[in-house]
């Protein structure tokens, strides 16, 4: 892999929080390597205070490493300009309140030194992208915090950047929000940029991570491509439609035969938020009466349901 | 002589054995070097300094590299502190240096007062030995830890600097030694070795200052190439707009402003209708000021501080936005927002005056007319009042003279008679005697070797050397003579035969090229002299005027000369009958004079005018002598109450001149209050901008004794012994313990503190409004150097503050 391919390079990065008088507080790093690849979307895994936004903040110098360094495009985290690249969404919203969505993104806008009619033209974009148009001239005081999460979102898109770092992108939104941002971010993968975000919903890394790091108070406890860090390498699963009864018995016994150690026999079962989606972009398709699924058909004949 | 008043003559000393090393034609590397070491002496001792721009600007950059050392090492010595990197053989040692300092002060303190006799070691005190040793063992640990600091952090260009450092201590050291010690060969004095080692020392440092302000400089070049006019702009609109949604500050103050402004003749009562402009002008010069000072002293220390604690610093720091422009572009937005305000407040102020004075002035001109034929006296007393409204209504520019007086048997003096009035700052002379009021203009002595020679000359003696600086008050007699006048050809006649008498050959042609451009004025002056003569005989007004006319055109007009006076009664004297005074206007040269009695008006202007031929050949010399002629009468007069009027400017210039002193207020006070908002949180912030206004507008005069250490009462402990012991500030203390202790932590701090009142800036001398508001110009010199002095504040300030925010993790 040539030096180009590697955007992001941390070696040995340590971070020590000290009180006043210098004394060691909290080691919220410890000697973390690891590298992101340009193209990919790599995900900063962990509980809370295991050290993904103080990585986060050291890529972007707002901290100063304690040990090691931080290389982005090949620069020291120190250097201002490597930021023309980057875009960045912090955990929460840091925004100024007294600004409406326009003038937000023309003031950042500003500070990439993008010209007038260009920022302009990014700002409708933008603001288009995340749905607030309607939303555009009021002051970001009146906002919901799923709506400053969205300005916040097109905030770190303005210069279009190479290099995306979002903390914590999905925080704070609706399970909509949250899949048209999960949406946006695999959106932006395909234009080519990197993208490095941290969170602790798994589901929604699992979803979208190209590879992840899983941090645990401060150290780096895995590292790797989701699917192989996901697939379990001892058990099997077979999936089958539509297997009658006595075919299951069948399959048992040649378990039994070859000495396998059956775990469990069941249906498998979606998650909570693909449901909630379904129902929701169900309903959008047919709106003013309730669509009833065959399972709730089902469950709505059955002798015990009164 | 002490060892401070043999360096302030080195300088001196050095220039004068060049120039005579130069004349006894010795070798040319000789005295080279003198005038090299002489430069390095100007350089390198902190406290001294030449005269204009480069002497301010030499003691300035003193100043900020001395500042720039302290905060370069004592980073690091903080972060080497932090980082726990330094060895404990070394921690030990920087405790002993600590500990034998502070017993060092506490013997010199016993010694000093009378408590303890130590023996004398080899010349020297026990307690300096002491003194050195610590200095010697705090110099050791400072040295390792910085190297110790430098080798564990990549940092060539640290290194580098520290290397530097070092070899400027040691060429100050050699220079500071090599001065004193020949200084003292060609005085033929002895002095010691360490008093070169202490000149040394401070010479060093001043190198060493130089260096880390280089560095400094060096790092901020490179930092400036990446400020970019759009991202500060950006910052500024940023500021503009935080200050007008979220704070509200332009509103308030406006709506302040306003609503004082609708009740001002309210309570805005003068004491004299002829006070009424200065009254006006002064209050709303004041309220301006008050109302933006109060805005910036709540805007700049807070907006860094909630950005950082609201975290939306996050979102710029994380942009490609230089440190350098987060600061510059806050003082741009406030000082955006404080240049809008002054226009506005100005320009309404500006109507309001004019509209209010304008109208009194025409008013009391109305009633004066009216009331002519029937009450005289009033009338003459209200024209008085609407010409000196118009007086201050205007920028007068004055060219002020040097007084002494003369007493009542005739005997030199530098002040007049005290009439027992502790408030007034005048003196007085007596009415119908000799006593009088001299004021010189000119290149002349000053007062006080001035009244030495007049007495020694009075008594026939001859006069005794200069012992004070020569002073320049000469009158621009090039603006009082109109190019093509009579008087303007005769003085150039005089000058260049002035020149000729002194040597300077070959002008014979210029004088007689002017000769002929004299005589056909000298022509068309006799004859226009004796047609208005003729025309006098016969009462030809018309003709008169005509003449007139065509006189001044040939002539330069009268100058003007403005006085006020008090006035001292012993008797009421006759009820409307006012005091006089007489007035002599000598041309010492020419010894051309003018003398005049006139009425003295009290509390009001006098004016008189002078005929310009006065001026000529004068060179710029003149002496006005005023006396008071009515009998047991006492005149008043200090030396600003007398000037030559040299022009009389726009009123609306000089007006915006005043509000531009305010505007460079604000500037200073943002550049503070930003910095502050760099490292502190927004209350301290706050607190600290608002210590640098009081300390700055209201306490300088303290501050600067306190810089000088010469204030009475001690320092601060001492005082508050003296507050709790109820001790007044004379008394001598008795070196109880309590004393001995509050005079030991005095000797730690007041050096410390004595130093960083250098960084208060004066705010006072930049607010001209009081020369507005008495309707004098506040002249382009005074403007700039304002203008230079606010810059010498807020730049360094802003730098600070960029290095501040540099070196901080907004994030932790």
């Amino acid at each position: 892999m040539s030096q180009s391919d590697i955007i992001i390079e941390i070696k040995n990065l340590t971070k020590v929080y000290r009180d006043f008088w210098g004394r060691p507080k909290v080691q919220a790093l410890k000697a973390l390597d690891l590298q992101v690849k340009r193209g990919e979307i790599f995900g900063l895994l962990g509980p809370n205070g295991s050290g993904k936004t103080t990585t986060i903040k050291l890529l972007l110098g707002l901290l100063f490493p304690t040990e090691g360094e931080a290389l982005i495009f090949n620069e020291p985290t120190t250097n201002v300009a490597k930021n023309e690249r980057i875009g960045y969404l912090p955990e929460e919203s840091y925004l100024y309140k007294f600004l409406n969505a326009e003038e937000t993104l023309d003031f950042y806008g500003r500070l990439f030194k993008i010209s007038g009619a260009e920022r302009r033209k990014r700002i409708n974009k933008l603001i288009d992208m995340v749905g607030l148009n309607h939303a555009r001239h009021r002051q970001l005081r009146e906002y919901s915090k799923g709506m400053q999460r969205r300005i916040g979102l097109a905030q770190a898109l303005i210069n279009d950047p190479e290099l995306v770092l979002l903390d914590e992108p999905t925080s704070g939104l609706d399970p909509i929000g949250t899949a048209e941002i999960k949406d946006l971010i695999l959106d932006l993968k395909a234009q080519g940029k990197t993208i490095v975000l941290s969170g602790h919903l798994l589901a929604d890394m699992q979803d979208i991570c190209d590879r992840i790091a899983i941090l645990h108070r401060g150290e780096l406890r895995e590292l790797g491509r989701v699917q192989d860090l996901l697939t379990v390498q001892d058990i099997t699963q077979i999936k089958v439609k539509d297997l009658p009864d006595s075919a299951i018995d069948e399959i048992r016994q040649v378990i039994e035969r070859h000495n396998g150690n059956l775990v469990s026999v069941d249906h498998p079962t979606t998650t909570l938020d693909e449901l909630f989606l379904r129902i929701v972009r169900e309903s959008d398709q047919f709106p003013g009466r309730r669509h009833v699924t065959d399972r709730a058909k089902a469950d709505a004949g059955s002798p015990n349901n009164s | 002589m002490t060892l401070g008043g043999i360096f302030n003559n080195v300088l001196d000393s050095i220039f004068l054995i060049a120039q005579a090393d130069a004349a006894a034609a010795t070798p040319q590397a000789a005295s080279w070097l003198m005038n090299f070491m002489g430069w390095v002496y100007l350089l390198g001792d902190p406290a001294i300094t030449t005269k204009g721009l480069l002497g301010s600007l030499l003691t300035w950059l003193k100043i900020i590299g001395l500042f720039s050392l302290v905060a370069w090492i004592g980073a690091r010595v903080l972060q080497a502190i932090k980082d726990r990197i330094s060895l404990p053989a070394l921690s030990g040692l920087a405790a002993a240096g600590l500990v034998g300092g502070l017993i060092s002060i506490l013997l010199q303190v016993l010694q000093s007062t009378g408590r303890l006799a130590l023996p004398i070691i080899g010349g020297v005190s026990p307690a300096i030995i002491l003194a050195i040793l610590s200095i010697i063992a705090v110099v050791v640990w400072l040295e390792a830890t910085l190297w110790i600091s430098m080798s564990r952090r990549e940092s060539p260009g640290d290194k580098l600097l520290l290397i530097a450092m070092h070899i400027a201590l040691a060429f100050g050291m050699f220079s500071g030694i090599y001065i004193v010690q020949n200084y003292a060969s060609t005085q033929g004095i002895k002095i010691s070795i360490l008093e070169g080692i202490q000149q040394g020392s401070r010479m060093g440092l001043t190198f060493m200052g130089y260096t880390a302000l280089a560095m400094l400089g060096f790092r901020l070049l490179q930092e400036l190439r990446r400020v970019n006019p759009i991202r500060t702009m950006a910052i500024a609109w940023l500021s503009r707009k935080e200050a007008t949604r979220r704070m509200w500050a332009p509103y308030v103050v406006t709506a302040v402003f306003l609503v004082v402004l609708a009740f001002t003749h309210w309570f805005l009562q003068p004491p004299r209708p002829a006070e009424m402009s200065r009254l006006f002008v002064g209050t709303l010069t004041l309220l301006c000021s008050l109302l933006i000072t109060l805005m910036i002293i709540f805007l700049s220390p807070l907006s860094l501080p909630t950005d950082i604690q609201q975290q939306t610093i996050y979102t710029i720091v994380s942009k490609p936005v230089s440190r350098l422009e987060m600061i510059w572009g806050r003082i741009l937005g406030y000082m955006t927002l404080v240049t809008l305000i002054i226009a506005l407040f100005g320009g309404i102020s500006y109507i309001y005056l004019i509209r209010q004075v304008n109208s009194t002035i025409r008013l009391t001109a109305a009633e004066a007319e009216s009331i002519r034929s029937g009450n005289p006296l009033r009338a003459t007393q209200l024209d008085e009042q609407a010409e000196q409204l118009t007086a201050r209504m205007s920028a007068r520019v004055p060219v002020k003279g040097s007084l002494l007086f003369r007493d009542s048997r005739g005997t030199p003096q530098i002040k007049g008679i005290d009439v027992g009035q502790e408030l007034e700052y005048r003196t007085h002379v007596e009415g119908a005697t000799p006593s009088k009021g001299i004021w010189r203009f000119g290149v002349i002595s000053h007062p006080f070797d001035e009244v030495r020679n007049m007495a020694a000359r009075d008594s026939g003696k001859p006069p005794g050397p200069q012992q004070y600086p020569i002073l320049d008050r000469r009158v621009p007699v090039d603006n009082f003579l109109r190019a093509g006048t009579l008087e303007y050809v005769d003085n150039q006649i005089a000058t260049l035969k002035a020149q000729q008498s002194k040597g300077v050959k070959g002008l014979e042609s210029n004088i007689e090229a002017l000769q002929t451009q004299r005589r056909p004025l000298a022509n068309k002056d006799a004859e226009l002299k004796a047609a208005l003569k003729a025309a006098q005989t016969a009462d030809k007004q018309d003709e008169i005027n005509r003449v007139q006319g065509e006189l001044a055109l040939i002539h330069s007009d009268p100058f003007k000369v403005e006085m006020t006076f008090t006035i001292y009664r012993t008797t009421k004297g006759r009820v409307g009958e006012p005091v006089f005074a007489s007035m002599k206007v000598l041309n010492p040269i020419t010894s051309e004079q003018y003398e005049n009695t006139f009425p003295v008006r009290e509390y009001y202007t006098d004016m008189q005018t002078i005929p310009a031929s006065l001026l000529v050949g004068s060179g710029g010399f003149l002496n006005i002598e005023i006396q008071c002629v009515s009998s047991t009468q006492y005149l008043g007069m200090a030396e600003s109450d007398l000037f030559v009027l040299a022009s009389d400017g726009s009123f609306f210039w000089n007006f915006f001149r005043g509000l531009m002193g305010v505007w460079l207020q604000a500037l200073v006070l943002t550049s503070i209050g930003v910095f502050a908002g760099t490292f502190l949180s927004w209350p301290v912030a706050l607190l600290t901008t608002i210590a640098f206004f009081i300390g700055g507008q209201v306490a300088f005069g303290y501050l600067q004794e306190f810089a000088i250490q010469a204030q009475t009462g001690g320092g601060p402990f001492e005082s508050l012994y003296r507050l709790l012991s109820h001790d007044n500030q004379m008394a001598d203390l008795t070196p109880t313990l309590a004393v001995v202790t509050a005079k030991t932590l005095d000797s730690l701090i007041l050096p410390v503190m004595s130093r960083l009142v250098y960084v208060v800036p004066n705010f006072a001398s930049l607010d001209v409004s009081n020369s507005v508001a008495d309707g004098f110009a506040v002249t382009n010199d005074k403007m700039i150097g304002n203008a230079l002095m606010a810059i010498a504040y807020a730049l360094p300030f802003s730098v600070a503050g960029f290095f501040v925010l540099k070196n901080r993790e907004v994030a932790a």
